[in-house]
């Protein structure tokens, strides 16, 4: 049986829904939050993944070199 | 189940709606590739209409695209990339339990329309957690960024606006950028899967100790003999072999003026048999071309009968061989003791 490496996804649709329940919408949409890895601002449409480390909930832009550093760092 | 339990299922399977669903059955076993396109194109046709076809065409169409290669890379060589790939939807109501864990990556999917960006930000999640895990570690770090990068281009060559985007927006440091087109030449004539990463997942074995400068050492030793060996000039000589303390390992390019000149394979035979005495292990039997492949063929057997060395791997395929594609050829030897 070969093992498998799962990515977990949400559909873009869900966005503000999913923002909202994280308390995260309202610091998007005031252009308070930067993606951890490159300091971009992140708006709806250049987000990229949400990344839990520790307590914390990091946000990353769509830059998949940002998603790639985010999770080896 | 008696006869005319037999006849009423044969007669089943030859009535219209049946005899649809029997083809549509023999094509699953027969062709279970096929059938996956199928239903790929399916969801993307329909996906305009349903948020469900949607979702499952943007993660069949990712799981396809990455599995069907993965398969490919791993019969050049096993094990490279030990897990396959799978898209894990999260509805809006789970998020907050998904998130409970910790180093939890959860990846906004875009429209369907989007798919290659999706496939790109898929495989370039994939890559560096997927391939050689194990041995990754001990890869000097910006050769293995390199490598990934590469094998990453390599899943998104079939499609070509992935490949472009991912060509476009992915920023590669100096030091990685001279790897990549040092580890480009290597790949062209496929000794990237077939001897680099063989002999790097080997090292899968100090694992979990601390990489060290000598495990990284050696690994640059290695990719830059086997760069050394795909980019010389057609007179010039290389001796691409490499006993270190972790990879202990030797190319043997067959080439028709190098036998002609020195009469016959006696002096690759030599060589194999003297460098199994300095300890290498295993032996690459390269070459490019009808009549060296035929040559190296011969090493192969010959070796094979007159030491302990046995051949685990075999293969001819097309590679590009002096900026043409050329008929290539790899056996692989190693010591049964």
């Amino acid at each position: 049986m070969i093992e498998e490496h799962k990515i977990l996804a949400f559909h873009e649709r869900e966005l503000e829904t999913i923002l909202s329940k994280l308390k995260l919408l309202e610091k998007i949409q005031k252009g308070e939050i930067k993606c951890i890895i490159c300091g971009k601002t992140i708006t709806k449409e250049n987000f990229g993944a949400l990344l839990k480390k520790g307590d914390n909930i990091l946000i990353i832009c769509d830059d998949p070199s940002c998603i790639e550093k985010a999770r080896s760092e | 189940m008696s006869p005319a339990d037999i006849f009423q299922v044969l007669q089943l399977i030859f009535s219209g709606t049946g005899l649809f669903a029997f083809a549509f059955f023999l094509v699953w076993v027969f062709y279970p590739e096929k059938v996956e396109k199928w239903v790929i194109l399916f969801s993307k046709l329909v996906a305009y209409f349903s948020e469900k076809h949607e979702r499952r065409y943007i993660s069949k169409h990712i799981e396809y695209n990455v599995n069907s290669l993965r398969e490919k890379l791993c019969k050049e060589s096993s094990g490279i990339l030990p897990y396959k790939i799978e898209v894990e939807w999260i509805n809006s109501n789970d998020i907050e339990s998904y998130l409970q864990g910790d180093n939890v990556l959860i990846v906004k999917m875009k429209n369907h329309r989007n798919q290659s960006k999706n496939l790109a930000i898929a495989v370039k999640e994939y890559v560096p957690n997927a391939l050689i895990p194990t041995a990754r570690m001990y890869v000097e770090p910006s050769l293995m960024k390199a490598i990934d990068y590469v094998v990453s281009k390599e899943f998104l060559k079939r499609d070509t606006s992935a490949f472009t985007y991912f060509s476009e927006v992915v920023k590669v440091e100096q030091k990685v950028k001279e790897f990549v087109e040092k580890v480009d030449k290597i790949n062209e004539q496929g000794y990237l899967t077939r001897v680099l990463l063989s002999e790097y997942k080997k090292l899968g074995l100090l694992y979990p100790r601390e990489p060290t400068q000598e495990t990284y050492n050696e690994t640059l030793d290695l990719e830059s003999k086997v760069h050394a060996l795909v980019t010389k000039k057609p007179e010039e000589k290389v001796s691409p072999k490499i006993c270190g303390r972790f990879i202990k390992a030797a190319l043997v390019p067959v080439a028709k003026e190098e036998t002609v000149e020195k009469g016959g394979i006696e002096p690759h035979l030599t060589f194999i048999k003297n460098a199994i005495n300095e300890g290498i292990k295993t032996f690459y039997v390269v070459a490019a071309g009808k009549t060296n492949i035929l040559l190296a063929k011969t090493v192969v057997n010959r070796i094979e009968r007159e030491t302990n060395l046995k051949r685990v791997y075999e293969e001819e395929y097309t590679g590009i061989f002096r900026e043409n594609k050329t008929k290539m050829y790899l056996g692989v030897l190693e010591g049964t003791t």
